[in-house]
Order: structure tokens, then C-alpha cells, then sequence
């Protein structure tokens, strides 16, 4: 079945050798599709919603009610943590701490989810135009959600959390324990390289640690659902549930700093 | 069938696949519809057609995917290939046989997939690799069967 005679050979060499440099080259060869697809896939979303709208009206509904609700009390809430923060400004100034500079947001819709079971990317429908670099962070309201890693014009790829090849600096909010958050590419993230005497109990809510300068402190990154020992019995690690639904985001923040 | 009316069929899978099937997801599993159509193409083109629209649809897929490398694209052309070969040689006109051949090159590919990503330093728990790689294969051979029954009803 594979008999390559010497006058196929030639060919078939330089078959699998272009075969080898388009794999290499996707880098150069995604912009244009990308650039592309922003478009249609942005008009798919938009249909999406629309009907998801229809079909779900009486969900929408109740959820609806419910929000309003949660709003008004969370107003309350800002308009009392409004004093709260006066109040320390006024005294940072009066130490002399140094201000941080405010963060910029931009929000951004995703357009695009992940390509196969084996990647946690997300495209979103804004690029490095608005702003938006390599390397910045992307959240919700409700949390830490990933990474910008590659940018075009109009659109930019965002690594989620529970990807295997990001890792978060973090930090235990109640004890301070350092560790690194990593994806597993499943529905919970798992906190690594924790020291046989770490203080981290379940419950614990999981934090950014803000000493990687792309993700500011304090973000929230989920709780601890697990804690078991690794399989060397050097070290321990944690099962985090990421306070970000991963599966279902709609639209994300990107973080600028 | 013609080239035309199979590159409308993998684009409306692609689109599907990119936006709608997270929805259809199966214990965190979702099958692989670029898959599914290189393996049309290869069954219903010429060998060689079907070898360079696999190649397409490889660099199609890997522009959404996050890795710096272009995996799917030796993958599909290397399964297209395959298939082109095998069908030369023994016959797949019914739909089970299609199914298990499915269901042996989805089980390889996410086999190969993983171990690369396993290779470059990721960790990935055996549950989860496994899982994948299992219920992913055996997803995207059971859509094969409805894919081809709607393209049959299209088609008459």
C-alpha cells in the first residue's frame, strides 16, 4: 500500500516538506483568516443572542426581575464603600503613599469559542485598534477569566483560565499562601506547589497575586473545592472552581493597565 | 458530489462548530465537525482534491486555535491521505463501516493531539486525557451518521 518508487519519491518529499512549512508558518497564515471570519462569526453571535432572546423570553423574564432586585441592592452597597474609599484616599494622602494609576476596561464580545476539545481559546471581537496587546488580562464582573495572546486589527485570541498552559501567580485571600493557579481543561483549575504546612482550608477564595504585572491584584479567581497531596508527597495541591462560568462567557473586560 | 456543494457543507459544520455546538457539549466533550468533513471529502472527491481540501480545512481550524503550531493541518492532509488509500482498496458503502472508521482516525487524532500538548509541558489529568480522548472520538463518530442522512435528504 506504501511502495514509493523512486519517481514518487521526489514528490511526496516535497508534499510532506510543504505540509511541514504551513505548520510552522499558521502564525503568518491565521491574520487573513481571522480577519475574515470577524464579520460572519460577529453576525452569527448577534443571531445567536437574538433567539436565544426569543426562546428563552419567560427565563429572561424571572432573571430579569431578579436583577433588578440585586442591583438596587448593590447600589447601596457602592454609595456605602463610596465613604469607605474617600476615607482612604484621605489618609493614603496624609502617609504619603504613592496613587496607582486607574486601570482601563474595554469590554468585548466573544464571537468566536474554542476550535476542539483540546484548546480554551476564545475570540473576541476587538484587536490591537482599541487598544488591546499581547499579554493583558481578561475578566468579567465576576472574575479572573485568562490572557490576551495574540491580537490582529479587529479581533483577539484570549487564553481562559482553564487552559494547561496558563499559569496564575495567586494567592490564599484568608492566609496570604502563595501558589500557582494552573488549567487543567476541565471545569476546575488546580493550585500547584503548595508546602506540606500551607495554610489553605476549603472554601478558601483564591486571588491574583498581582507579582506578574499583567494581572492586577486582587482578582478573584474561584474557591477551593479540593486539597489533596501530589503525587511525589512533596507538596500539595488544591482544586480551585473558577468563579468564572468558562464555558458559557458572552462577553469579557480586557484589563489595561 | 461536487467540490462546491462539499466546501458549503465543512463551512456551515465550521461555523456550527465555532459558535453553536458548546451548547452540545457532552461531559465538557464536543465532537470535531473539521474532522468530520475532511472525512467526506475524502470519501466523496478525488484523491487528490480531497487531500488539498483537507489541507484547507486544516489551516482553517488551526487559525482558531491557540497553539503556535499547525498541527491539524499534517493531521488532516496525513488522515485524508489515509483514507484515500484504504477506500482504494477495501469498500466503505455502509454507514457502519464508515462510523468505525470515523471513530478509529477521531480516537488517533486526539490521541496525537494530546500527546503533543502533553509533550510541550501541559499537565492534563489522565481522567480528563482520556476523557477527551474516548468520548471526543466516539462523539464525532456518531454525528457522522445524522451528517450523512442530511446530506442525502439535501441532496434528493
Amino acid at each position: 500500500m506504501f511502495n514509493l518508487k523512486d519517481k514518487k519519491l521526489i514528490p511526496f518529499l516535497a508534499a510532506v516538506s510543504l505540509l511541514i512549512f504551513l505548520s510552522i508558518s499558521i502564525i503568518i497564515l491565521r491574520v487573513p483568516v481571522l480577519a475574515v471570519s470577524r464579520q460572519p462569526f460577529s453576525l452569527v453571535t448577534f443571531l445567536q443572542r437574538e433567539l436565544g432572546g426569543i426562546v428563552f423570553y419567560h427565563h429572561n423574564l424571572v432573571a430579569n426581575e431578579r436583577l433588578k432586585k440585586e442591583n438596587e441592592l448593590l447600589r447601596y452597597r457602592l454609595n456605602a464603600l463610596d465613604e469607605v474609599y474617600l476615607e482612604n484616599t484621605r489618609l493614603k494622602e496624609n502617609l504619603s503613599f504613592k496613587q496607582k494609576s486607574a486601570f482601563k476596561i474595554i469590554a468585548a464580545r466573544v464571537i468566536i469559542r474554542p476550535a476542539d476539545n483540546w484548546s480554551s481559546g476564545l475570540i473576541i471581537d476587538k484587536g490591537s485598534s482599541r487598544g488591546i496587546k499581547k499579554g493583558l488580562a481578561v475578566a468579567t464582573f465576576l472574575g479572573l477569566a485568562g490572557r490576551v495572546v495574540e491580537t490582529t486589527d479587529s479581533t483577539a485570541k484570549v487564553m481562559l483560565l482553564c487552559d494547561p498552559n496558563l499559569g496564575i501567580s495567586s494567592l490564599v485571600q484568608r492566609s496570604r499562601q502563595e501558589g500557582l493557579v494552573c488549567g487543567t481543561l476541565g471545569a476546575n483549575l488546580i493550585m500547584k506547589y503548595l508546602p506540606e504546612d500551607a495554610d489553605i482550608k476549603l472554601g478558601d477564595t483564591i486571588i491574583s497575586s498581582g507579582l506578574n504585572a499583567t494581572y492586577p491584584k486582587g482578582l478573584l479567581i474561584g474557591k477551593v473545592v479540593d486539597i489533596g497531596r501530589d503525587f511525589s508527597g512533596l507538596s500539595r495541591f488544591a482544586v480551585i472552581k473558577p468563579a468564572v462560568d468558562l464555558s458559557n462567557i458572552e462577553e469579557v473586560l480586557v484589563i489595561i493597565p | 458530489m461536487k467540490l462546491s456543494t462539499l466546501a458549503v457543507i465543512a463551512l456551515a459544520l465550521g461555523l456550527f462548530q465555532l459558535t453553536f455546538l458548546h451548547y452540545f457539549k457532552v461531559f465538557g466533550v464536543q465532537p470535531d465537525l473539521f474532522l468530520v468533513s475532511v472525512i467526506l471529502a475524502s470519501f466523496f472527491l478525488p484523491a487528490r482534491r480531497a487531500i488539498i481540501f483537507s489541507l484547507a480545512l486544516g489551516i482553517f481550524k488551526d487559525a482558531f486555535i491557540l497553539s503556535a503550531f499547525g498541527l491539524d493541518i499534517l493531521l488532516f492532509s496525513l488522515w485524508s491521505f489515509l483514507i484515500v488509500k484504504i477506500t482504494r482498496k477495501v469498500s466503505l458503502e455502509d454507514n457502519l463501516s464508515r462510523t468505525l472508521l470515523v471513530f478509529i482516525i477521531a480516537l488517533l487524532h486526539n490521541v496525537i493531539s494530546g500527546l503533543v500538548l502533553v509533550y510541550s509541558g501541559s499537565f492534563i489529568p489522565a481522567g480528563i486525557f482520556l476523557r477527551v480522548v474516548f468520548l471526543g472520538g466516539l462523539y464525532t463518530a456518531l454525528v457522522l451518521p445524522l451528517i450523512l442522512k442530511i446530506i442525502k435528504v439535501r441532496i434528493s
